[in-house]
């Protein structure tokens, strides 16, 4: 545990438990529409994008992209103060939605725009998170 | 009862506290502060006042707060009485608000007040962990990551410069600008002149926003009256009229707003984290209004961050989308260039004490119209434009006001 960057552990509902508990079996899924393919993030109660209640749990690649970084120096809260400076991120999953997480790895704080990442599971007590690492890096 | 939209409205009096460092101040009292001294400005009978809006506060929050201060300012019976929870884009809101119950004769004087003390409140430094742990933004899926609110606007920023080369030192020319007309504010926090070398060598907070291109933490409150124009004519103030208005909102949560979540297909792409939903606020306040861009003399531009301020010169139409950076340079948006841009400071220099941040920037438009700054006055002033922003480049109002 002593690398690994900490958290404010998020608190799962009836909606969101498979996403966490796909986590806690290092699976990255998210619900995808049986009506429209619209893949949904976070997890949702109906499609956003045609109403549809039929979602399904899927397991995506794990791969993204990066759409825009932030190297954090000043602590979101104490919690975070032993971690500064980390990458906060939003990543572009391969199947479309747009997630915020951390870069994690070498050279995480070089990330740029762009830059190709996959997921790595860490686990925090109670919960395990999603973050990604720079792929090739 | 329908609407009778012939009827215009105007701000009728406005009030502030003063802002900074204000320890010992309990929210309330500063509510009431900038209340009664909005109602003096208006000399209006408090008995005239039916409909109050606040925006609540961080430090004293009441689920029904709105109803606190009423009790405090002794307005027993309202036919418009609410908590805004909208944050710093509220005010807009509640102009719009409170345009609509006064043309339609539901009220006859909506009063619109907001104070917090996020500097002194929750103790010094505290102010930012109080927001991330009030649940901005979401709890489960932002806040687990170590987010908090200068890291998504850095996130935006981020965006902007990839997309459209914008730098830090434009980003700073904002800052400068800014704490140059807080320099000619004797009420702003901060007054010593700053340069771009100084925005660039303050600490870095969340790349690429350095301190000085984020907001203050203050304690303060302001307030304002609205009512009909021709009951405005008969009061102490000179009224400043409501010309247009428009607001438009769309998500708080980071990836549905760089996603267009909801959008449908053919729509996909049009808002984004660089194009956000302002453009529908704009045009429907510039419609309203009737007025033009060149017609606009001054500007209050809500600037939580540098950022903030610099993409709505895009959306708002100032200049093309992309050309942000090149807009704020030059002295364009200082006094004597062509697009004065807060003049009191805006939340950069003279205050930002959380949800009231954004009245600070329609008091000061008011009292610009009023021709009443004294140093930082634009000479002749006649149109303003204020905005209001929050939850990070999703909330938006956009007002224009013009001089009776």
């Amino acid at each position: 545990m002593a690398n690994v960057m900490p958290t404010i552990a998020p608190q799962p509902t009836e909606v969101s438990k498979p996403f966490w508990d796909g986590c806690r079996e290092r699976r990255l899924v998210m619900q995808k529409c049986e009506d429209c393919g619209n893949v949904a993030y976070y997890p949702a109660y109906m499609c956003p994008a045609c109403t549809s209640e039929k979602l399904t749990w899927t397991e995506l690649s794990g791969r993204g992209r990066v759409h825009s970084v932030t190297i954090v120096h000043r602590p979101a809260a104490p919690a975070f103060a032993s971690a500064v400076p980390y990458a906060v991120a939003l990543i572009e999953v391969e199947e479309g939605p747009i997630m915020m997480s951390n870069i994690v790895g070498p050279a995480a704080l070089e990330t740029k725009i762009d830059d190709d990442v996959e997921v790595v599971f860490e686990d925090l007590g109670e919960v395990t998170l999603p973050r990604f690492r720079r792929i090739g890096k | 009862m329908s609407l009778r939209p012939n009827v215009e409205v105007a701000i009728a009096g406005v009030g502030e506290t003063a802002v900074g460092k204000l320890p010992g101040r309990h929210s309330t009292g500063l509510y009431v502060e900038a209340a009664r001294r909005a109602i003096e400005d208006a000399g209006i009978d408090k008995s005239e006042i039916d409909g109050l809006l606040t925006t609540a506060s961080v430090v004293d929050d009441n689920v029904r707060h709105h109803m606190v201060i009423s009790e405090h300012l002794g307005l027993f019976c309202k036919t418009l009485c609410d908590t805004l929870r909208t944050g710093g884009a509220a005010f807009g809101y509640a102009f719009q608000l409170a345009q609509w119950a006064v043309q339609s004769g539901r009220c006859r004087a909506v009063l619109v007040v907001a104070a917090d003390n996020l500097l002194t409140g929750p103790g010094l430094g505290q102010g930012v962990t109080a927001y991330t742990e009030l649940g901005a933004h979401s709890l489960e899926f932002e806040v687990p990551f170590g987010a908090h609110i200068p890291g998504f606007y850095a996130l935006v920023a981020q965006r902007h410069m990839h997309e459209y080369g914008t730098t830090p030192e434009q980003l700073a020319a904002i800052a400068v600008a800014c704490r140059k007309h807080a320099s000619l504010n004797p009420a702003a926090q901060k007054r010593q002149p700053i340069t771009v070398d100084d925005v660039l060598n303050s600490r870095m907070i969340s790349s690429p926003l350095h301190m000085l291109d984020c907001s203050l933490i203050s304690d303060g409150g302001g307030a304002f009256i609205v009512t009909t124009l021709e009951r405005a004519r008969e009061l102490r103030a000179r009224p400043i009229r409501l010309l247009g208005a428009g607001q438009a909102q769309s998500y708080y949560h980071m990836g549905h707003l760089a996603g267009g979540v909801g959008l449908p297909r053919d729509r996909k792409g049009e808002f984004n984290l660089t194009n956000t939903v302002q453009k529908v606020a704009a045009r429907d306040a510039f419609g309203e209004a009737g007025v033009t861009h060149d017609d606009i003399d001054v500007a209050q531009i809500y600037d939580s961050f540098t950022i903030t301020a610099l993409m709505q010169f895009e959306d708002l139409g100032f200049c093309k989308k992309g050309e942000g950076g090149a807009f704020v340079e030059g002295g364009r948006i200082e006094l004597g260039g062509a697009l004065p841009v807060n003049t009191h400071g805006g939340l950069l220099s003279y205050a930002h004490p959380g949800m009231p941040g954004g009245i600070f920037h329609l008091i000061e438009g008011v009292r610009q119209l009023r021709h009443e700054c004294g140093e930082r006055q634009v000479p002749n002033a006649e149109v303003a434009l204020v905005t209001n922003v929050s939850a990070v480049a999703s909330n938006h109002s956009v007002c224009i006001l013009g001089r009776d």
